[in-house]
Parts: C-alpha cells; sequence; structure tokens
C-alpha cells in the first residue's frame, strides 16, 4: 500500500465536495479498492469513506420497488429481498463471497466498478433498475460501458439503486471455486416489459442481455422455451477457467435452470 | 471404556488455547529492538540476463540502510541440495549453483535479485521501485519435453544440458520388463499429468535474522519445520557459521504441507545482513510473494504401461516421468520423484517386474520439491489409473481386477526394493464394498439418473512408506545428512518432566500426543509432562518434522528412553 490521506464524511454533500479534490477516490465496502491497493495497483492520494454516511444506507420497499441504499451491504440487501419476495436478488446477495465480504461489500461500490464478473450489474439490467446519484438518474440500461466503465462522472456518488420488483426471477451463478465469482452468472427475470435475461461473467464488454431468450420467454415462460437455444461463443471471454465455447454452454444451462427456478 | 488419560484417550489439544486465544507466538510475531526490514525485488521474467542494477536513486530514498544484490554473495555458499542422486550410468546427478540473490542471471519469475533493507517494510518497498534494473530477457524453458531438445535454452549455462538426472529403477529388471511387455496378452497404456501446485500454508514465510556481536552467535527465527536442518544447511554450506554459533528458532508455525521443510535463500539473507549491518533484519512474505519463492509440489508427466497375462494377471510395469525440478535444486527435490516415488510403484500388487524411468529436468519456473506425500501420492495416482484403464478396456470389474493381483502372502519382496511385513488387503476391501454398500450401487445409479443426475463410483487402493530412515539406509540412497531423531528427557528438581525433541508440530498436535504418550510411560499425569520443540539451543539435535516421521522415528526413541529413565538418546 501506498500512503494516502481518509476523510470520513457523515453528510453526502461534504463527500461529493471531498471527491473534487485532485486524486481522491470514493471508498465503499472496500472489496475490490483495498486489495488493489494492498497490492500496489492503485495509488490515491485521497481516499474518501463512504460508510458513515447514513443518507445512502437501507433498503426499503416503495411501491412495485425494492430502493437499495448505494451504501447497504450484501448481507442487508439479501435479507431484505428475501422479505420482500424478491428471489433473483436474495439469491444473488446471499451468495456473494463469505459472511466477511457480505458484511462489509455493498451493491452501490460493485455497481460503480463494474467488474465484468460481479454479479449485482445482471441483476440491475434484466431488472430495468434506475441508478441514483447525486446529481441525477440513470437508467441500467445507460448505465454500463463496458470493462470496468460505468455512465458515472468522476467523483459522481451512487446514493440507491430503485429496482422494480418483477413478478418472477432467480439468479443462477455457476461459480469459479477459488474465487466465488461468477463464471457465468444468468439472471432472468418476468418483468412488466416482457422477460428479461442477463448474463454476466461470460462477456468481452461485460453484462448483456441475450436477446433471443428473451424473445422466446416473453412468447411463453418455461424451460422448454428455450432448451433448444444456444448462445454463440463470439464475444466471450477467454480465460484460464473457461473458453468461449464452454462459456456459451454454460448461458444455455443457467438460463434454463433460471427459468425453472422461476417458474 | 474409553480411557481419559494417556495413550489413546481422546483429550483437548493443549497447544490449542493459545492458537484459539491469538496467544501463539509466530516468527512474524517476533520483533526485536533496532530491527531493520527487507524486501526483496524479484524477478518478473522467467530467463534473463542481468545487464546492470543501479541503485544509486533507491540508496537516496527515506529510511534506507542497505541495497545488497548479487555481488555483495559472490564470496558466499550456495544453497545447497540435501540429496544427491546417481543416474543410470552411474553419473551424479547435474547439480547447478543456488545463489542467495542472482548472479549474472534470473531463471524464473521469483528469483530474487536485490535485497532493500530499510527501516520500515514501506520504505523498503518504495526503495525497490526505484531501483533500475536492465535485464535482457532470454528465451525460456516451461516445457520438460521441449527443455529436453537439442537446442533448447540452457537454464544454467555451465551445466551440459537441462537433464538433472535420468534414473532407472531398478535397472537391472529393465530388460525383462521391456521382454514381459512385448510378449503380453494385454497391454494398458496411460499418459497422465500430475499438475505442479503450490502448497499455501496459512502463515507465510517469515525470517528474522539476529547476531550477538559480543559473543559472535546469529539467531534465525523462521517458518520451518526442522530447524535443525536449516542449522546445518545455512551454517555449514552457505554462511560458514560454526553449529555451535548458530541458532535457529522455529516457534508456533502455521501450516507447513512440506514447503517449509527446505532451506530458503531469504533465511540466509537475514542471517548474513543481521551480521553486516549489526542489527535484526526482518522479512515476512506476501501471499502474492509465497506464490513465486515458496517451493512448489509436483509437476509429474507420465507414460504408464501395464502388461497383463490371458488370466489378466499383472505382469509387468513400465513408467516413464518427467519430473520438473524448476530452476535450481531444493533441498529434497531429487530424492521426490525418485526413491519416495519409484519405491511405492508395487502399490498392493504381484506385479512381478517393474522398471521405473524418471527424467528430472531444470525449466524456468519455481522450484519444485516434497509435498504433502511427496511421489508417493504421484506414484498411486498412476498405478490405480492405469488399472481402471485396465479393467475397463478389458471389461472387468476394476475392484475384482485388482484383488486378483492383491499381494496375499507376507512378507513379500516387492521387485521396487521394498519388502512389506504384514498386510490382508482382501479384507480391507471386503469391509470397503460392505461399508460402502457397492452392492447397491447400480440402484442408486439408476435413482439418480431418473432425476437427471450422474452418479460415479471411485475406488483406489494405497501403500505408503512413511517415516523415512534409517540413517544408515537414506545415506546409501543419497541422503546427505542422516534422518535419525533424538529426545532428552529432564527431571525437574521441583517436579515434573521437560521433554525436548527434534521433532517440530506445525498443526499436527505434538505437544498433546507427546505428553498423553510420556504420561503413560513414566506413570505420572499429563500435565506433568511439558514438551519443549522448534528451538536448536534447547534441543541440541534433530531433523524436524516431514514424511509422517514424527511417529515413527522418535517415538521410537521416546518411549525407549522414557522407561529406562536414562540420558540423551542416540541417533539410530
Amino acid at each position: 500500500m501506498y500512503a494516502f490521506e481518509i476523510e470520513r464524511p457523515t453528510e453526502l454533500s461534504a463527500a461529493v465536495a471531498a471527491l473534487k479534490d485532485e486524486g481522491a477516490q470514493a471508498l465503499g465496502g472496500g472489496q475490490t479498492l483495498i486489495p488493489s491497493l494492498k497490492q500496489r495497483l492503485a495509488m490515491p492520494e485521497k481516499l474518501v469513506s463512504l460508510s458513515a454516511i447514513d443518507e445512502i444506507k437501507g433498503v426499503t420497499r416503495e411501491g412495485d420497488a425494492l430502493v437499495v441504499g448505494g451504501g447497504a451491504t450484501h448481507g442487508e440487501i439479501a435479507a431484505a429481498a428475501e422479505e420482500a419476495g424478491f428471489r433473483g436478488l436474495a439469491m444473488m446477495a446471499r451468495q456473494i463471497g463469505d459472511p466477511a465480504v457480505r458484511n462489509r461489500g455493498t451493491m452501490g461500490g460493485s455497481l460503480a466498478n463494474n467488474d465484468p464478473s460481479a454479479c449485482y450489474p445482471s441483476m440491475a439490467l434484466a431488472t430495468g433498475a434506475t441508478i441514483v446519484t447525486d446529481r441525477r438518474e440513470i437508467a441500467a440500461a445507460d448505465f454500463f460501458q463496458g470493462l470496468f466503465a460505468t455512465a458515472l462522472e468522476e467523483g459522481e456518488i451512487i446514493v440507491r439503486i430503485r429496482i422494480p420488483v418483477p413478478a418472477a426471477s432467480s439468479y443462477q451463478k455457476f461459480a469459479q471455486p477459488a474465487s466465488r465469482f461468477p463464471l457465468v452468472g444468468v439472471f432472468v427475470a418476468r418483468t412488466g416489459e416482457g422477460a428479461r435475461v442477463a448474463v454476466t461473467g461470460a462477456g468481452e464488454d461485460g453484462v448483456f442481455r441475450w436477446s433471443e431468450a428473451e424473445e422466446a420467454l416473453s412468447a411463453g415462460w418455461s424451460a422448454e422455451a428455450v432448451a433448444g437455444l444456444s448462445h454463440p461463443s463470439e464475444g466471450l471471454i477467454s480465460d484460464l477457467h473457461g473458453t468461449p465455447a464452454y462459456r456459451a454452454h454454460l448461458i444455455g444451462v443457467m438460463t434454463r435452470r433460471g427459468v425453472a427456478d422461476a417458474a | 471404556m474409553p480411557k481419559d488419560h494417556g495413550i489413546g484417550a481422546s483429550s483437548k489439544r493443549r497447544e490449542d488455547v493459545r492458537f484459539l486465544t491469538g496467544q501463539g507466538q509466530y516468527t512474524d510475531d517476533i520483533n526485536l529492538a533496532g530491527q531493520a526490514h527487507v524486501h526483496f525485488l524479484r524477478s518478473d521474467v522467467a530467463h534473463g540476463r542481468i545487464r546492470g542494477i543501479d541503485t544509486a536513486a533507491a540508496e537516496a530514498m527515506p529510511g534506507v540502510v542497505r541495497i545488497f544484490t548479487g555481488k555483495d554473495f559472490e564470496g558466499i555458499g550456495s544453497i545447497p541440495c540435501g540429496w544427491q542422486i546417481t543416474d543410470r550410468q552411474g553419473n551424479p546427478m547435474q547439480e547447478p549453483a543456488h545463489p542467495v540473490l542472482a548472479q549474472g542471471k534470473v531463471r524464473h519469475v521469483g528469483d530474487p535479485i536485490c535485497a532493500v533493507v530499510a527501516e520500515s517494510r514501506a520504505q523498503a518497498r518504495d526503495a525497490a521501485e526505484a531501483i533500475e534494473l536492465d535485464i535482457e530477457a532470454l528465451p525460456a524453458v516451461i516445457d520438460m519435453k521441449a527443455a529436453l531438445q537439442e537446442g533448447a535454452p540452457k537454464v544454467h549455462d555451465d551445466l551440459k544440458d537441462n537433464l538433472c538426472y535420468d534414473w532407472g529403477f531398478v535397472e537391472d529388471n529393465r530388460e525383462a520388463v521391456d521382454k514381459a511387455i512385448r510378449e503380453a496378452a494385454h497391454v494398458t497404456t496411460l499418459e497422465l499429468v500430475n499438475n505442479r501446485l503450490v502448497a499455501n500454508p496459512m502463515e507465510p514465510r517469515v525470517a528474522v535474522g539476529d547476531y550477538a556481536s559480543h559473543s559472535g552467535e546469529s539467531t534465525l527465527y523462521t517458518t520451518s519445520q526442522n530447524p535443525h536442518v536449516i542449522r546445518l544447511l545455512m551454517g555449514a554450506f552457505v554462511l560458514g557459521i560454526p553449529e555451535h554459533k548458530l541458532r535457529v528458532v522455529a516457534p508456533d508455525v502455521g501450516g507447513g504441507f512440506g514447503t517449509k521443510i527446505f532451506h530458503y535463500a531469504e533465511e540466509a539473507f537475514c542471517t548474513f545482513a543481521a551480521k553486516e549491518l549489526r542489527r535484526p533484519v526482518k522479512w515476512t512474505s506476501t501471499r502474492s510473494e509465497a506464490f513465486m519463492s515458496d517451493a512448489h509440489g509436483r509437476d509429474h508427466v507420465t507414460k504408464i504401461e501395464l502388461a497383463l497375462d490371458a488370466e489378466n494377471n499383472f505382469t509387468a510395469l513400465r513408467t516413464e516421468t518427467h519430473a520438473n525440478m524448476g530452476a535450481y535444486l531444493s533441498t529434497f527435490a531429487p530424492s521426490v520423484p525418485t526413491w519416495l516415488h519409484g519405491t511405492l510403484m508395487a502399490g498392493n500388487y504381484r506385479t512381478p517386474l517393474i522398471y521405473v524411468n524418471v527424467k528430472a529436468v531444470f525449466t524456468n519456473t519455481v522450484p519444485v520439491d516434497a509435498y504433502r506425500g511427496a511421489g508417493r501420492p504421484e506414484a498411486t495416482y498412476q498405478l490405480e489409473r492405469v488399472i481402471d484403464k485396465a479393467a475397463r478396456e478389458l471389461g472387468v470389474d476394476p475392484m475384482e481386477l485388482r484383488r486378483q493381483n492383491f499381494i496375499t502372502e507376507f512378507p513379500y519382496a516387492t521387485p521396487v526394493a521394498v519388502e512389506y511385513d504384514t498386510g490382508d488387503y482382501n479384507a480391507t476391501l471386503d469391509r470397503l464394498k460392505e461399508l460402502a454398500d457397492v452392492a447397491g450401487f447400480e440402484a442408486r445409479r439408476v435413482a439418480s439418473k431418473a432425476k437427471g443426475r450422474l452418479r460415479g463410483f471411485g475406488m483406489n487402493c494405497y501403500i505408503e512408506a512413511c517415516g523415512i530412515a534409517p540413517s544408515n539406509l537414506v545415506g546409501q540412497l543419497g541422503a546427505r545428512a542422516g534422518l535419525y531423531e533424538s529426545a532428552t528427557v529432564r527431571v525437574n528438581a521441583t517436579g515434573g518432566l521437560v521433554v525436548m525433541t527434534g521433532s517440530h508440530s506445525h498443526g499436527q498436535g505434538h505437544e498433546t500426543t507427546f505428553a498423553q504418550v510420556i504420561a503413560e510411560m513414566i506413570g505420572i499425569g499429563e500435565d506433568q509432562v511439558e514438551i519443549v520443540h522448534g528451538d536448536t539451543a534447547r534441543t541440541p539435535m534433530g531433523m524436524g518434522t516431514y514424511g509422517s516421521r514424527s511417529e515413527a522415528r522418535p517415538w521410537s526413541v521416546r518411549p525407549r528412553r522414557s522407561s529406562t529413565r536414562r540420558g540423551r538418546s542416540r541417533p539410530t
């Protein structure tokens, strides 16, 4: 770790102001940033911790939507989603990392980082969530812009995520056994706008929707509807853990499992 | 009635109280007055020629005490290998020099080039980033077979080639084995990879070197399974410190798995630098560094052939293994694919002819050495896999093919130099079939299939040689030190016993189990027995813990000592 300053504001406005400084970096739950600092892969001059700001915490139900604070932890989210009957999100949050990670890591931090293997982007994209920041609202469809890239501006903070709770949903993760990150994760949702299938862990440009499967499922929600579909391997990640063809196969398998689970 | 005392009693481990309450004393818990910290600048290329090292800017950085390079170690010994293998022609293995810090070339990612000593770890690391390295990257050899090709890049320029040794066992069996395979009714051939792995104990390696100017004594605190072996290797071969002027302490150790047996460059460096600088020097490995500097395990590529007669009796077995040594010879590396591996190739079976060929190869990779079972699991894996394959090819039950070839008469001398004194493999297999309900497996498989699940069944037999000894035998096989063990029992004037043992505990629970044995032999309470280990100043002789030897070797010493209540044990 290189030396850095740290601030821990209690007001959102103070955090926004602190992030205007040269070399300042927001710190959420730290589950990605702290290991990066330890490996000297990042050298911010100042960290602005968001952990003491009450207005970005908590999870509430507002009509048909679940509103998750940017600073809500995976553990809190899992419990709240369970209570709200939001199966896909409950499954997702309770499978992230281990208890230590789930007590620190936040949805805001995960979305802002947009790791191509993070779980939440698939949920946000599939449900048509809205990312509310300190200055504006961004639709999930516009938010994710490739590997580790988002629509967020410098110093912009995710305050809350408004998620329309789908009529039915499931998240199927094929975990890489060492990291517990998805080798392929598929979030399926029956929404007011039709069926949605979003895939994480597989795309070279990060999270994406599988439109062919969505069309088939919108015509009839059943595992059989997607039984004959196979995702092309073009544009999928190739690494030590799996070839594009392997991931393409997993997308089909995970989608069918998700649909069966959410039936 | 279960016993509540002594041998066989189920008692709570006494050492766990300190471990579970955070009171364990690990090497990283040791901080000495005036201590400086070292950070090693390591190679990020697998193979390269060092053209220049400019430390001027780094030396001017805050807190830097001194920066060492390979030049500082030119007159210093090479890190030794503790086992010499003789090849098929009767020649000794090729043995390269292994400098503490790289000299002239770097040979694997992680090879230490510079050692930056500073007032703090962070300062040492900052300064290391300011060192200007001029390294010409050279073509690297990673694949063993490629490394043996004519014209392959040489890991060590001063060696003939990348072949450490070509070992045959038993060489006199070679022709008979070849003939039996040619004439067999059936031959099953299997090629397999026993992949390289990282031991990765929970506690990374740590070394603290100290030097007492008033007495001329050096002390090394280190994360070792065998402080006495480190005293011998580092004192006698690397730094030239007489045994009575060198103390090695291995306090609580958080897991070893083999990789903490070996003598490492960082230990020699901290001991050397403490004397040079007249102040303690400490190194604590990071997790990432451990992957590049702890000796790895396995990395064998094997072709195995099993010959059978028309009645499916095993008639001969032939193996050809390429064993990766990495870039240097780690402490016991040459013994792993040879004596710890070839001698197990008979397994539980009556195979009259066996020939094992092993080619040990240098590559531009992290050195490989003993890891969990070391050579023996590799042998069993090959043998059991080829038997399964033979059963499939012949359409017979793999369990019954094994049973048919089991050794049933004991003592039995295998064709690979080991005598089995006793055993009843049929009884074990019968019990296994009963416990695993093998008869009911087909019904379970069908039931699983109905639910869309696949159910498989696998089994294997295993026989292992533990407690590598005695000294006389291992000496004949190439060990460069005796593998004896010792214990001293001291009766305190105020009552109670102190048992000082040369074996080391790093998770095994010796402090509890050894006390149980001593207490029972002497006839006193376990709480009257204190076990001391891990300090060469308190236990003068010993060889440490590895190869499942702590029960076989020291146990055989300790009860005898205790029952006679006499002085120090003799090495056996």
